[in-house]
Parts: structure tokens; sequence; C-alpha cells
């Protein structure tokens, strides 16, 4: 009786979904139902060099191996055409990720990344680029451990190869080429359920250009209102309300740097950047030109957007915050064809160091402040949503910045570590929601 | 035990397993099974569905959403949810001591156990879908209002008719709890159809809203010029 069970849900075991599960039972990665564990630790070893697999793993006949050389424009192109066209998309199909090739540039080439991390699949006979994989490094601290990761995303094939399986061997060839690197351990993110979530988070959403999300079907209008009601009680006021804030420059990254590292020790799972990982997370996507060459609010391909709020006293910056573009097909509708998106990424007040701040409700009231202004900024750059997850401090500041339940939920992995459950949507363990994850994946 | 979420009730899950292996459940209603489904997924997944709601041409897959939905809408803690479900099982049979057969329950849900009345859909999305995930706002429940309100909404020209010709002497312009009138509904939606039935039935065109507006005025901010022109005072 899987139905009364809910077994045929997505986390469920099911005809279609039991060869995936076979495959994960042969990963290191916690299986479902194996419970937390007693200590945090790796599952299985690393290992030196020459113990590694040397030679890729076979694929099937008509494909070949390529290393995706992200320097070039022509290659990074074909990542982008791939993606664009075969991504993740919701369940109706109605919204696909449209990553800009700026974004992919800025997301896949962080300080340290490895050329032979983005993995791809060509067909032999045309070179067409069909499935795609990558990692990039990444320092991460899950509670009291520090170690070398591999971010891995952007796993996609192409729609009309679904049926070869090449999901699985791209991830055991993207692995081979991690820990060839001496790195094995990984992080990743997927809206299904695989073994075993660590944590899994949900989206919220603060509906910005309303006319607009109800032509594309982003949101609905309420029955007990009307769409003329929906963008009165949404309309993004244009008055600042931190004193100080600025765009983030280059001689910011220094503080920014520090406070980030102090204010991310608050979470369980955290990255922890260097300057010049900060430098690349909150400058290098700023684009080219000036503001309003890309549009209303934007530079030409600019891709994140980092504010800093500096005390006009001291000159000490107090506080950041920081977002992304991610913009989505909007699938079939040739009126609006794209829906701007824009994406909290991180952020970080001094306020939280203040004794009693978060008892008290002041972190929320700072918060809402910084956020709230992350949100004029956004709006006046033409987004039509701001986007969050239910992690770090964003709980409880969502419902008075008046962001809406989401119907996606983002699942966070880790491979070859062993950790109890961190505090995404829920909470767990005594720790409050969202304080478990401190970690913001493109 | 099944790959279950650790923070469940020993009741839970063994009601739960009581449920997969118990064969009087083919006589059980498929309200019922769906009522059972969507209390479980809360308790062991999450208080609503994670994926968007499924097209009308998936009922099964709809329906199995809305009774998640449902369930995750009813029942404000988790708690609440776990005792329905246990109340449910203890009408189908289940006590707190019967027996658990954990040989049935720990095969995979493939041929023996499946379905029942209610055909699977499963998502094909698999591992291919590694990255972070699409979302959008999440639905309420929809209630299908048999009110003229409710076809209004809906753009249901064969609902009104049919309504007119039942209750000729209905008040097409009575208000409903929200204070809207079929006209401002129909006219903030978009249904041209529908306002054309009304207008040609003598509505009163000029009744405001409870913020101040005109049918004519929602049509105006909506963007919805056919029926801008039509309702132009």
């Amino acid at each position: 009786m899987d139905v009364v069970k809910g077994k045929a849900g997505l986390g469920g075991v099911n005809k279609k979904n039991l060869g995936e599960h076979k495959f994960w039972a042969t990963q290191p990665v916690p299986q479902l139902g194996e419970g937390p564990p007693l200590d945090d630790g790796y599952i299985e070893p690393s290992r030196p060099r020459e113990a590694v697999r040397q030679e890729p793993y076979p694929l099937p006949k008509d494909f070949e191996w390529s290393m995706l050389d992200i320097d070039d424009p022509q290659q990074i192109k074909e990542v982008y055409d791939l993606l664009s066209l075969n991504y993740v998309e919701d369940d109706d199909a109605s919204f696909r990720f449209q990553y800009s090739s700026e974004f992919l540039e800025w997301a896949l080439k962080p300080p340290g990344y490895h050329k032979e991390w983005h993995v791809g699949v060509r067909v032999s006979s045309n070179k067409k680029l069909v499935a795609f994989i990558s990692g990039v490094p990444m320092t991460l601290r899950v509670r009291g451990n520090t170690f070398s990761v591999s971010e891995i995303n952007y796993l996609c094939v192409h729609k009309k190869l679904r049926s070869k399986r090449l999901a699985p061997v791209l991830i055991k060839e993207v692995t081979r080429q991690v820990h060839l690197k001496g790195t094995f351990q990984a992080i990743y993110t997927a809206g299904v359920v695989i073994p075993t979530p660590v944590s899994v988070c949900r989206y919220y959403h603060r509906l910005l250009n309303i006319p607009k999300l109800v032509d594309i079907k982003f949101c609905f209008v309420p029955r007990n209102m009307t769409l003329a009601r929906m963008i009165r009680i949404n309309k993004v006021s244009s008055n600042y309300t931190t004193v100080g804030l600025r765009e983030m420059e280059e001689r910011d990254a220094l503080q920014v740097a520090n406070l980030f590292t102090r204010f991310m020790k608050r979470f369980d799972m955290s990255p922890i950047f260097n300057l010049a990982e900060i430098k690349h997370q909150f400058l290098s996507g700023i684009g080219r030109g000036n503001i309003g060459d890309g549009g209303l609010g934007r530079r030409d391909g600019q891709v994140t957007w980092t504010y800093v709020v500096e005390d006009p006293g001291t000159n000490r910056i107090t506080d950041f915050f920081s977002f992304y573009s991610l913009p989505s097909t909007v699938i079939g509708n040739t009126k609006n064809p794209v829906l701007e998106a824009a994406y909290l990424f991180y952020y970080a007040s001094e306020t939280a160091f203040e004794k009693g701040a978060e008892e008290s409700g002041l972190l929320k009231k700072r918060f809402e402040s910084v956020i709230g202004d992350a949100l004029i900024v956004a709006n006046e750059a033409n987004f039509d949503v701001f986007n969050a997850l239910t992690l770090m401090d964003n709980v409880p500041i969502l419902q008075d910045l008046k962001f809406g339940v989401g119907d996606g939920i983002l699942n966070f992995y880790l491979y070859n570590w062993r950790t109890a459950p961190l505090a995404g949507m829920n909470s767990e363990g005594g720790v409050s929601p969202g304080k478990g994850v401190g970690v913001v994946m493109l | 035990m099944p790959e279950f979420v650790e923070n469940v009730s020993s009741s839970f899950s063994n009601a739960s397993t009581y449920l997969s292996s118990v064969s009087s459940l083919s006589k059980v209603s498929a309200a019922i099974k769906l009522e059972l489904y969507g209390l479980f997924k809360y308790v062991t997944m999450s208080s609503l569905p994670n994926t968007s709601r499924p097209s009308i041409f998936d009922l099964t897959g709809r329906a199995k959403w809305d009774a998640w939905n449902s369930a995750g809408t009813t029942y404000f803690r988790k708690q609440d949810a776990e005792n329905r479900y246990i109340e449910i099982a203890k009408t189908l049979g289940w006590t707190e001591d019967s027996e658990v057969s954990d040989s049935k329950s720990q095969q995979p849900a493939e041929e023996t156990t499946s379905d029942r009345g209610i055909v699977e859909r499963v998502p094909d999305n698999g591992i291919e879908g590694m990255g972070v995930a699409v979302s959008t706002m999440a639905r309420p429940a929809e209630f299908k209002e048999e009110t003229l309100h409710g076809v209004a909404i809906r753009n249901d020209v064969q609902g009104l008719l049919f309504f007119l010709e039942k209750y000729p002497d209905a008040d097409l312009n009575s208000r409903d709890e929200f204070g809207y009138t079929p006209l401002h509904l129909a006219a903030d939606r978009g249904h041209l159809p529908i306002i054309q039935i009304l207008v040609d039935r003598g509505v009163e065109i000029m009744i405001k809203d409870p913020d101040g507006f005109i049918a004519f005025e929602l049509a105006s901010i909506a963007g919805h010029d056919a029926i801008r022109e039509l309702l132009s005072p």
C-alpha cells in the first residue's frame, strides 16, 4: 500500500527510481533511514593519487568525454545552450532556469578552480555537447570540522538522452576527477530527494512585479482579493532604511571578509572564504560599464549585487548584503518570455555580535531593514521576484518582508561525510530553523 | 522499519506498517486513502508538498498533491496530523498492540502492494535534477464555489447560465464574504464572456469594491483592455 505510506513520492522507493537508489547504495553517502551518526566524519578514507582510478569511466558508444574550457566563450555558450534548453524545470514545465554566460563564468571559475572538474559529454560524430556536470573547490566547515570539498552543480543531460542513464556515470567521472585533485568530500543540492539529505530548505518568494507574475502564472490572485489590492500591498517602498548604504567596492573587501568570517560561525555549516574568494563572490559579477547600461538599475552582464552599510561616524562596514540574478525561461509565453528572479546570497551584520541581539529581536529588526533595502535595490533593477530559502537568518524576517511560501524545496547533501541533520526549514536538535545552513548554492 | 524519518512516534510507524500490509484496505474508499496519503507525507516529509501542483491531465498526481496540501493546511502541528493518521488507522482495525509484520513492509513497493485503485505517476526527473530547484508560489487549495461569485471567478460560462436559469431572481450585485460582486471578480480576473452576460442582464457597473474601485478600474489596473472598453462608464 505504497500510497498510504507515501512511498510513491519523491523520497520513496518505486519502480522507476529504484535504479537510482541502487546507484546511491554504491556511493559513500548516508543511506536512507540509517539515522544520525555518533560522530561526524568521512564514510570512506581519502586515498593517495595513485590509488584513484586513472582511466575515465566508459560511456555508451557514440559518446565521448570532453573537458570544457570555461575561458573559451564558444564553450561557455555551449554549456549555456545545453542548460537553457535542458536544465531544471518546475513540475508543470512552466519555468526553466536560464543561467547566463556571465553567471556561468562567475559560478564555475572561483579562485583555484580546476578545469578538469568541468566535465562534458559530446556525441562522438558531431561533437555536440549533450551532458554536463561541474565541480568547484570550496573550503567547508561542518560543525567542528573544516575540509576541502567540491561544490557539485549543473548536472544536466540532454532531454533526448534521459533514458541512457548518463547521470550516474557523470557523477562517477566528476568524482574521479575530484579525487585526482586530492579532494574526497562534496556538497550538492537537488530539488528531489536522494539518499540522504543533510538538510531541507524551502523557497520563499517576495513578489515585486505582480501583474507580470500573475500573467506568467508564477502566482495567482488569492480568492479574497483583487490584483489591484495585491499590487498595493506588495508595493516596495523607495526609501532606504539603513543609513550609509552604498555599493561594495574593492577597498571594502578586507572588512567584508572579516565580518563574513565572524558572522558565518553562527551557522552549523558554512563556507570559509579567503580574501580572494570574497572578492570573487561579491565583486567579480558586477558587470561591465555603468549602472543602467544593462537596463534599469543594472550594468551590462551584471550577475551580482553587493551593498555595504558604512557607519558614517566610524567609516566601519557594519553590514552587507548580496543577491544574484538568475532568470528563468517562461516556457511558451511570448509576451513575457523571461522571469527576472533575484536570489538572496550572503549577508552579515555586526548587530549579531551585540549582546542579546537575537533574543531581544534587535537582530531581526536589523535584517528587516538591511534585507528590506535589498528588496528596494532589486525592485529598482526591475527584478520580478526576490527569492530566499529558509536558511541562515532568513526565517524570522520572511513574513514581515512579505515573502510568500513557495512550492519548491531544496535538499542539501554531503558526499562522503556524515553529520546529524542541520536545521533548514525545520529546527533540528534545538537549533532554530535556518541556523544549520550557511551555504548558498548557485 | 521502512525508510522513516526518525522523529515519528512508534505508534505512527506501527500504524503505517499495519496499513501497508493489511489486506482489508482494498475496500477502503479512495477519499480515506488520499487522506492517509496526505497525512503520511506531512508527518514523514514536510507539511506541504515539495513540488508544484500537477496539471489536470495528471488526475492522480493532482489528487495526491491536493490531499497532502490539504493535510498541511488543516493541521497546524505535525503532532495533530500524526494523531489524525492514528485515529483513521484505528477505525481500520489497527490497535496499539497490533503485531508488526516487518517482512512485508520492507519490500520495495513494486508489484504486489502497489496501487489499489490509485495509479502512480512517478517523477522521472530523478538525479538529472541535481542543482538548485525551480520554485513558484505555492497554490492554495481551491474549492469549487457553486455560487455566482464562484462561476465568475473561474470563467464558467455554462455554470453562470445554469445558475441564472435556476435562480432567475438572484441578485447579480450581491457581495461575497470579501465584499466583491461577481462583476468585480470577473473584471479583475479578465473573464470577458462572464462580463458580457452580466452586462446583458443589467448588472450594476458602478459599485465600488472594498478598496473603492469600480469594475472598470479593476480591469484597467489588471490590463484587461476589452473589458475596460465594455465597462467604460
